[in-house]
């Protein structure tokens, strides 16, 4: 009797400590993609001496600056179990915009008209996401096909306003010194600005995705919408404002493009800003089912596609091998996580 | 045709199916007890019972879904064991459920046809027309264009279809579940002329059915089943409907609902006349401070999407909703929250609790309000109210962070009440509270219920359990075809009056 209560016990604590703490194997399945980036910067420290020079981090960095404010949107979205491809076409559309109206409507002056150019940019992003949103979240259509959609119209769009053209700057204006110049030349204790500034979006999307109702709501929807909807919640506001912001940080995201190169192209269109966040997101262990994925996670995962790009092109790796060395990154994370699920039944 | 012979040749053995001594458990509750079912050739044959009382698990078994536990199954005089439904396709069984199993944008021919075209690879059109529309002829119905698709056929012929593929299979023995559910009363004359042909072809025929009229109109003999177990095989002749209905009921009520004292006030909250869609049709009642009100019928009564069309999930075609002595018209949950009118939906895992999110976040789902300030979620607010609930329903668990799907059922259902109870709800929509939850849970939910009407909570309680509603309820509205027909108080509470008033023996006298 004693024994068999003693046993009992055993066994109650044993499932308690299982409850709380992980086991290594489910640490190493969960957070497959902070392993496979430590190996991989380790790997690309030993391939070149190069990579780990303060050049090239900050290069690194900076080309990731639109990736990772993307990313965040794009991570929301999948969170509620949709899916978003017209980042790319969106983000290329805003950058236009920026550049258009400084170019054309004479927001160069600098001052306010800057702040003009950037809330035109931000503002097309934002209408572009309304759109998603309101297809997606109001009228219950899939949101594959309705950014898929939307992934032709900005990218036409984007040809129809640029004549096929490159939209250049004047170097000359004010316009160009605030944007151009004070996004590449400025730094806060020695890191790009632009940098600082994702840092910022990013921290903001941690803290939105874990401590605010919105956030929380986002990964409810993710996990059953009915039930959140039984509930007593209005979900198609929220995964509306979902879609929503994922234009507004597209918008943002074109800014940049514009303010880091100093002109604009439909060119940005093709850009595999779509397919890298997505990957990015899932290799961080996000399901397209919904209802998983966290902020920090997406950042690992957006470094890892960053960092094989990176160090093949320091080894001077053609661009095609790149392809096949990304995808098969993407396979492993990604089996990982299934074989791990499998487990679970 | 060979399945004529082979029906002809079994018409010289006494019994097509024998079932005995049947047992089936799930997760260790019993569904079938020493349950016994024997078909002759050639008769229709009735399957009556309560809301489970093990008619479904019969069919599968016999159908070969479910492996009984223990017992034997004796197809044409031989023992059978299925292992899967393919085995009681093999064995001449087929069922018919009430989900039809037609793939609906192909056309009459194809559906008829459909193992020929799995086992052909090259198809001739010409061949399979003409053979398709034998087969309709063959039993009555070749005005049945075979070109047409089926998802532009009535339900009535859709089944006919559905019947048709049967009889491609040589099935001898046909199962129909709730076959006339959705029918006008002459689709189901078709259905009737339909079934006479094939029992003249020896075909056995399994007829489920909720609606006792037809029962005697068409059936042979009737088996009668009550919580699992058999009760009685009767000719249909020698009996009538009420004393059919006196061997479907009579269970002890025992001691197992908690008593509870309390007092009953106003009205909270009346609905009348609501319409919605082709389930509701015209349901009244109304509902006091402190009290239970049961909404009693047969499972597809309408009971559920009545609740729904009142809270705004679906729409409310017609009907008036008075809360307080003022009309209301809810458009959503989150209106039904607003208004203080919580909602338990019957299905747990998908409509009432987040399974993958963590049980904190689940109880404080519907109250966002309160635990937030310009949208940010303060802890210190959420903690006291997770930790209320936990402690006050007694759910059981390891950590409030951990997911919704490590509990049990009962705590899972518990949670979900707390989601509802932490919106400050006071009047309380509960359908099915206890549905797939285990004994003790079950009398932990009525001790809750209990407990919230004694604290001048209103509850609407939909059960499919008459002991539930028996047992619970102060008072109970019965439901049939999506019609309020009649209301009973406490003291008339009983099995018999709630399944007359819900198999329509008994209509209610102030209707006109």
């Amino acid at each position: 009797m004693i024994l068999k209560n003693r046993e009992k016990a055993a066994a109650d604590s044993r499932s308690t400590v299982g409850v709380q703490k992980m086991s290594l194997s489910t640490f190493l399945i969960r957070y497959n993609a902070i392993i496979i980036l430590v190996i991989l910067i380790i790997a690309a420290s030993g391939l070149s001496p190069l990579f780990i020079s303060k050049t090239n981090v900050f290069t690194l960095l900076r080309q990731q600056v639109p990736y990772l404010i993307i990313a965040m949107g794009m991570l929301m979205v999948i969170v509620t179990g949709g899916i978003d491809l017209s980042v790319s076409s969106v983000a290329a559309v805003s950058s236009i915009m920026v550049a258009y109206s400084m170019t054309k409507w004479g927001l160069s002056g600098g001052g306010w008209s800057t702040w003009g150019a950037i809330v035109i940019g931000v503002g097309v992003g934002a209408l572009f996401g309304a759109l998603n949103g309101l297809l997606i979240a109001r009228l219950r259509m899939p949101s594959f096909i309705v950014t898929l959609a939307m992934m032709y119209a900005g990218e036409g769009i984007a040809y129809i306003i640029t004549k096929g053209n490159t939209l250049m700057l004047n170097n000359k204006t004010g316009g160009y010194a605030d944007l151009v110049g004070f996004s590449t030349a400025t730094t806060i204790f020695g890191i790009p600005v632009a940098v600082i500034f994702a840092l910022v979006v990013v921290i903001i999307f941690f803290l939105v995705m874990k401590y605010t109702t919105f956030g929380r709501m986002v990964y409810a929807i993710g996990s059953n919408e009915s039930a959140v909807q039984l509930a007593g919640i209005n979900s198609k506001k929220h995964l509306f404002f979902v879609y929503l912001l994922s234009g507004i940080l597209c918008g943002i995201a074109g800014v940049i493009i514009t303010a880091r190169s100093g002109n604009s192209s439909a060119l940005t269109a093709s850009v595999d800003y779509n397919m890298s966040t997505i990957a990015g997101v899932v290799i961080g262990g996000a399901s397209l089912m919904g209802g998983e994925g966290t902020v920090v996670m997406t950042v690992i995962g957006v470094f890892i596609i960053a960092v094989i790009g990176n160090i093949m092109n320091l080894i001077n790796l053609a661009s095609y091998p790149q392809m096949v060395v990304k995808a098969g990154v993407i396979i492993l994370a990604v089996l990982l996580k299934s074989l791990s699920s499998k487990k679970h039944g | 045709m060979a399945e004529d012979q082979a029906a002809k040749k079994s018409f010289d053995i006494e019994y097509r199916v024998e079932m005995h001594h049947i047992c089936k458990s799930f997760e260790g509750v019993k569904a079938l007890r020493d349950m016994q079912l024997q078909i002759r050739p050639g008769e229709i044959h009735a399957l009556v019972g309560e809301n489970g009382a093990g008619k479904s698990t019969l069919i599968r078994v016999l159908s070969g879904v479910h492996m009984p536990d223990s017992g034997e199954v004796k197809i044409n005089g031989k023992k059978v064991h299925l292992h899967d439904p393919k085995d009681g396709i093999l064995a001449g069984i087929s069922v018919i459920y009430q989900e039809f199993a037609l793939v609906q944008h192909l056309s009459v021919m194809e559906n008829i046809l459909l193992d020929e075209f799995r086992d052909r690879k090259f198809v001739n059109w010409k061949e399979m027309r003409q053979k398709a529309k034998e087969f309709l002829e063959e039993i009555g119905f070749g005005n049945i264009d075979v070109n047409a698709r089926v998802s532009d056929l009535s339900v009535a012929y859709q089944q006919v279809v559905e019947m048709c593929k049967a009889l491609t299979r040589k099935a001898s023995i046909l199962v129909l579940d709730e076959p006339t559910a959705v029918m006008t009363n002459r689709e189901v004359e078709q259905l009737f002329k339909l079934l006479l042909k094939l029992k003249e072809k020896g075909v056995s025929i399994i007829y489920v059915s909720h609606r006792l009229e037809e029962i005697f109109q068409i059936c042979d003999r009737i088996t009668v089943l009550k919580d699992g177990q058999y009760v009685t095989t009767v000719e249909t002749s020698s009996i009538d409907k009420n004393q059919l209905v006196a061997l479907m009921i009579g269970r002890d009520l025992s001691s197992f609902f908690p008593a509870r004292d309390c007092e009953i006030g106003d009205v909270v909250l009346t609905a009348e006349h609501i319409k919605a869609g082709r389930a509701v049709q015209d349901i009244s009642f109304d509902v006091r401070e402190g009290e239970i009100l049961g909404l009693s019928g047969l499972v597809g009564a309408g009971r559920t999407e009545c609740i729904r069309a009142i809270l705004g999930v679906d729409k409310l075609e017609y009907g008036t909703v008075t809360l307080h002595g003022k009309k209301i018209r809810l458009g959503s949950t989150k209106e039904a929250y607003e208004h203080g009118v919580g909602f338990l939906p019957e299905d747990r895992k998908n409509q009432g609790v987040l399974l993958r999110r963590p049980i904190f976040q689940n109880i404080t789902l519907s109250c966002q309000k309160a635990i937030t300030r310009f949208g940010w979620i303060r802890k210190k607010k959420e903690q006291p109210i997770v930790e209320k609930y936990i402690r006050e329903l007694a759910v059981k668990l390891a950590s409030p962070s951990n997911n919704v799907e490590s509990l049990s059922g009962g705590n899972q259902q518990k949670v979900a009440i707390a989601k509802m109870l932490a919106a400050n709800s006071k009047v309380l929509f509960l359908d099915e509270p206890t549905r797939g939850v285990d004994v003790g849970a079950k009398i932990e939910i009525f001790k809750i219920i209990n407990e919230l009407v004694s604290q001048k909570y209103a509850v609407v309680m939909v059960s499919s359990e008459m002991t539930e509603i028996i047992g619970m309820c102060d008072r109970a509205v019965v439901i049939k075809e999506g019609r309020s027909v009649g209301e009973l108080q406490k003291d008339e509470l009983t099995e018999l009056n709630i399944i007359q008033y819900a198999m329509g023996v008994r209509v209610n006298d102030t209707e006109e």
